[in-house]
């Protein structure tokens, strides 16, 4: 099958090429947002597949990362819901907290509970601390206001402080 | 310990340390795009084509929702409805000013600051913090507008209602296990029935053995499990296997390609939104341009509803009561306004309306 290419020759990548190149990042991304391997594989390719269907507008957008990075923030956050009211929810996952190195995993103090704050608040921290997005970026992303970035931020932080401060208490 | 140095330090261990698999044959992608596409466009047609039978059929169905013994429609195509110009309605029962932090409900302000609240007959659970803005995050619970208690501590924020809202559980992450917290919601307040460590609670989805909870009765009694196993516990007695598989398919009796259905809380109804964009067209951000819902195990009471074209870029969806839904729409490729309007849409009349904040 042809793959549908629209770059110019200015020097903008083609699908196969951006793809080749963005894999491993947007993968490292999606897994800190899903905290396991299996949902960050189907999240990147929703993501990879829905930036096919737009690639003329990806390509040409002044930022192509930043595009497909609002794809995947948008396709994670739509696939899981915020607070609720019930009784029909399903197997909803428990992230996965364990890391790939054993060695590194005794020294993550804070990655257990970034990976069990609500969705929103985790990608706010991923787009922050990660992507090291400004408040406008992460705003511009996630479509909300500076303001409603600043106080998800403040209340993940909260409560990573919080659940640090519980975890430092615990005798075990 | 600078939380956001640490922060931004663990994030990039964590990273580096993911091994991401091969990427996918981009030829795969490609097809997968280009089914995603025709089935927008089949189904474009398909609703083009019925269109002209459908409004004779959103007419009949108008006659005749509300009127349990009217005789079926003879006709099949599924009603759909494109309302012109959305009335304003009643105000929401429950609305958070997310720019305060107010919540309101049913009219009036309560203390505290809020980030989200949901209500089911008459038991509000609101997200956010009690007492002051510094204050840690918890779930507030009121019963009839007011505060009966507070639930500290509940893990991503989800907590089962019971059908009857006389029994709540949730799941409180304790690192090494997952306690399963049950209580009775009076008027008078919350009151803790029992706690169950169960540590598969907190295995992490890529484990077989990983379980959830599902739900809970109006006795206390709750449901969790996962792929290996299920099983029930009622507060004062020993866990039993259960069989889940019930739950393990999400709600039955909607259209298989129906996703993400959301049954009201009497399970008498279930809607979903449908006619989703495409994120790359409308600037990343998801979207739906339509709902629909319908009886489960009754397709012939299915209703689409599409909204007018300055409001029908839909984000999400929650009930407000058992007969009504709430759609929370905003503008198309809107960053800073992402909310334009909540509408109201009733399962009972599919009439849509606009519904303020108080």
């Amino acid at each position: 099958m042809a793959l549908r290419s629209t770059a110019p020759a200015t020097g903008t990548p083609t699908y196969e090429e951006y793809v080749a190149a963005r894999w491993t990042p947007l993968y490292r991304t999606a897994y800190l947002l899903t905290a396991n391997h299996a949902d960050a594989e189907d999240l990147v390719q929703t993501t990879l597949v829905k930036t096919y269907l737009s690639w003329s507008k990806v390509a040409g957008a002044s930022s192509p990362d930043g595009y497909v990075r609002r794809i995947l923030t948008n396709a994670f956050l739509s696939g899981r819901r915020p607070l609720r009211v019930s009784r029909e929810r399903l197997v909803d996952q428990a992230p996965d907290v364990e890391v790939a190195s054993p060695d590194s995993h005794d020294r993550l103090t804070l990655w257990p509970h970034i990976a069990t704050l609500p969705p929103r608040q985790r990608a706010v921290i991923v787009l922050r601390y990660y992507e090291d997005l400004s408040e406008q970026q992460i705003a511009d992303t996630l479509g909300c206001s500076t303001g409603t970035v600043k106080s998800t931020a403040s209340d993940a932080l909260r409560s990573l402080r919080s659940r640090m401060a519980g975890t430092e208490g615990d005798p075990s | 310990m600078n939380i956001e140095q640490t922060l931004t330090d663990e994030l990039r261990v964590v990273a580096a340390a993911v091994q991401p698999p091969p990427p996918p044959d981009v030829a795969a992608l490609v097809r997968q795009a280009a089914r995603t596409r025709g089935r927008t466009r089949l189904r474009w047609t398909t609703t083009t084509v019925l269109a002209a039978a459908a409004v004779i059929a959103a007419i009949v169905l108008g006659n005749q929702i509300g009127r349990p013994d009217a005789a079926p429609s003879p006709t099949k195509p599924t009603p759909t409805r494109t309302a012109d110009r959305l009335p304003v309605g009643s105000p929401l029962r429950t609305y958070v000013e997310l720019t305060t932090g107010k919540l309101y409900i049913d009219g009036t302000p309560e203390s505290g600051f809020w980030n989200d609240a949901s209500t089911v007959d008459g038991l509000t659970l609101a997200f956010g913090r009690t007492t002051n803005a510094s204050g840690d995050a918890d779930v507030g619970v009121f019963r009839g507008g007011q505060r009966v208690g507070t639930l500290p501590h509940v893990s991503d924020h989800v907590v089962e209602t019971s059908p009857g809202t006389r029994a709540v559980a949730w799941v409180e992450n304790h690192d090494t296990t997952g306690v399963i917290v049950v209580a009775q919601v009076s008027k008078d307040g919350v009151h803790e029935l029992g706690r169950l460590s169960v540590p598969e609670l907190v295995l992490g989805g890529d484990n077989e053995s990983d379980e959830n909870l599902i739900s809970v009765a109006d006795d206390g009694t709750v449901t969790y499990g996962g792929i290996l196993s299920g099983h029930s516990w009622r507060p004062g007695s020993a866990p039993k296997v259960a069989d889940i598989s019930s739950y393990e398919y999400g709600p039955q009796g909607y259209p298989p390609r129906a996703e993400d259905v959301r049954p009201n809380h009497s399970g008498t109804w279930g809607a979903w939104l449908t006619d989703e964009r495409d994120p790359g067209t409308g600037g990343g951000y998801a979207s739906w341009g339509a709902v629909a819902f319908q009886q489960p195990g009754h397709p012939e009471t299915k209703v689409k509803v599409t909204l007018p074209a300055n409001d029908n870029d839909i984000r999400d969806l929650y009930w407000e009561s058992d007969t009504d839904l709430i759609l929370r729409t905003s503008y198309g490729d809107a960053s800073a306004d992402a909310v334009k309007d909540y509408v109201r849409c009733s399962v009972t009349d599919g009439r849509c309306e606009v519904a303020p904040g108080p």
